[in-house]
């Protein structure tokens, strides 16, 4: 018994991807196979932040912003100018960088607080963009017709499913480099870090840059899943909801933040049947969880997936 | 020619001026030292060479380079590396991680390398594990290699600083005070520590409150009292030195 424990917490992301990889041999509902798909696709997002906020340090809020551009710019390409869906599905991600490189350049000089609102501004400027532009995103009335990157929800799962383990493998292989220990170097000592020859500057812009594509990539596979869109589903609320996703799954784990934000996205409709006081429950939960990790001091969520600790080299 | 000159060098913070024109050389393949009262400048003399603050006059030449404009990460990549007075570890990384870091220069694997996990990344791997394992050698951290950085003693950690400093072969290492808070034996240790990277052909400059850390190693001492130098020369002369003893004692302290 102790053996296989061993085994899946060593190989814990493995054992998650063989698991969601069985998903539709289940007898799912379609709506509830809806829903394990957008958590896999939240998962993207969750894994964005574990690069920004878990390695380096840097808090956004304003990630349902950056969720937003990547969505709509595959959106209104495939919808509004009949771009072919792969093109699409290459440009958003694209667009999304750009902007979080835009975004990443106020951290040069910002910190803590200060940064988090910044962001919190982009995610705001983005969502009163689409509501304002009408010619453009439709605001209010949503965005309808984007064409899917698959017709049968099956593929388009599996091709989620595929991208999300990618996106895992190269995030770990990230976080054992010379990138990702530059990284983690600027979250605990920027001025160790300079003068330990780390570019700071250029790591900050590189850590928005990639946690933007990523963010890009899960806004593409979202209008891509949902085929409509509407400026309410990129609030500030659900940039505090990704926050959350990778918090519980202990910030610097990503197997962690695959499973934080499967939970929480399955949470609120396994929920359901409470009814009127659901969305309490669903706090109350959430609450119990942090407490609980808290108080068992260095026992995290995280340390579940992790088992021992590898090694070094 | 010098490894590192300071010419008329100055810093002020608003109206106080730390460091007032100072002149220094430190020569190839010898150790200087860099002593004062508190407060005197020292530390701000360091942060000056390493870019960490942007001089208000003069220069600062390496290798007979300018360098008073450039940023603290391309002063590294020249060669200068340092510790610090209070020690500026990656506290929750391991002892191994920690020293990686200070080969950061020097190795090139770029992101699609690393996310597609290429030979270059794994032959850099190997090759910068021996690397590794010499600069803890060389403090003689090996044992330790795999701890986390935060619970090694006090002592240790700061021989970990040095290993981080040395890793990535430096021409210069500045040691902000290196013996502060180190027992009788751990002094000895690190003074044969320093000696033997003397002989790897690091050149260095220490900042010391210890004497008989300062007079055991240094070739050169530099003494600066409210940044200004107020002697230079060999210990035995600037021991001798009524104006340094002035410095440290006031002045009834010299009759």
């Amino acid at each position: 018994m102790s053996k296989v424990l061993n085994f899946v917490s060593k190989n814990f992301l493995t054992v998650i991807i063989i698991l969601l990889a069985l998903v539709p041999l289940a007898s799912f509902s379609d709506y509830e196979f809806y829903v394990i798909a957008r958590g896999l696709q939240n998962s993207i997002i969750a894994v964005s932040l574990v690069i920004l906020l878990g390695y380096t340090g840097q808090l956004s809020l304003g990630h349902a912003g950056l969720l937003a551009v990547g969505a709509y710019t595959y959106g209104i390409l495939t919808a509004t100018y009949g771009v072919n869906p792969w093109l699409a599905f290459i440009i958003a991600p694209a667009v999304t960088a750009l902007t979080g490189a835009i975004l990443g350049i106020p951290s040069f000089k910002l910190k803590g607080p200060f940064l988090v609102v910044t962001t919190i501004a982009l995610g705001e400027i983005v969502r009163k963009l689409i509501l304002n532009l009408e010619w453009l995103t439709r605001g209010p009335y949503g965005l309808m017709g984007i064409k899917p990157l698959f017709k049968d929800s099956i593929m388009m799962y599996y091709f989620t499913l595929l991208i999300v383990w990618f996106i895992c493998v190269a995030t770990e292989r990230l976080s054992v480099s010379k990138i990702g220990l530059a990284l983690k170097a600027i979250k605990v000592d920027e001025i160790a870090a300079e003068v330990l020859g780390v570019d700071v500057k250029k790591y900050k812009l590189m850590a928005f840059t990639i946690s933007s594509t990523l963010a890009g990539i899960s806004g593409a596979i979202f209008a891509s899943l949902t085929g409509y869109l509407n400026p309410d589903s990129f609030t500030f609320a659900d940039s505090a909801t990704f926050l959350l996703m990778t918090v519980l799954g202990g910030m610097t784990s990503v197997p962690g933040a695959v499973v934080g934000a499967l939970s929480v996205t399955a949470l609120p409709e396994i929920l359901r049947f409470l009814e009127r006081i659901r969305m309490v429950i669903y706090s109350l939960v959430l609450l119990i969880i942090i407490r609980f990790s808290k108080q068992l001091g260095n026992f995290k969520i995280s340390d579940i997936f992790k088992g021992k600790k590898k090694e070094a080299v | 020619m010098a490894l590192l000159e300071t010419v008329g060098l100055c810093k002020r913070f608003g109206g106080l001026t730390a460091v007032d024109n100072l002149d220094m050389q430190v020569c190839h393949d010898q150790i200087c030292g860099l002593i004062g009262p508190n407060g005197s400048g020292k530390t701000t003399v360091l942060n000056v060479i390493t870019g960490i603050y942007k001089n208000d006059g003069g220069k600062v030449i390496f290798d007979g380079k300018d360098i008073s404009n450039l940023s603290p990460h391309e002063i590294c990549e020249l060669g200068i590396a340092r510790t610090f007075q209070n020690i500026r570890l990656l506290g929750n990384q391991t002892v191994y991680d920690n020293v990686r870091l200070g080969l950061h220069i020097r190795t090139k694997a770029d992101l699609l390398n690393i996310i597609f996990n290429s030979s270059k990344v794994k032959n850099e791997n190997r090759d910068i594990q021996k690397t590794i394992e010499e600069a803890l050698e060389i403090v003689g951290l090996s044992n330790v290699k795999n701890e986390i950085a935060r619970n090694l003693p006090y002592g240790k950690q700061k021989l970990l600083e040095i290993a981080r400093a040395i890793v990535a072969q430096p021409k210069l290492l500045l040691l902000d005070e290196p013996a502060a808070g180190l027992n009788t034996k751990e002094t000895n240790e690190l003074m044969d520590i320093v000696k033997n990277i003397k002989d790897k052909g690091i050149s260095i400059l220490l900042i010391e409150h210890q004497m008989d850390f300062v007079s055991g190693l240094t070739d050169r001492v530099y003494v600066i009292n409210y940044g200004k130098k107020i002697a230079e020369g060999t210990f035995d002369e600037i021991q001798r030195d009524p104006v340094v003893a002035e410095a440290y004692l006031g002045r009834k302290g010299v009759k």
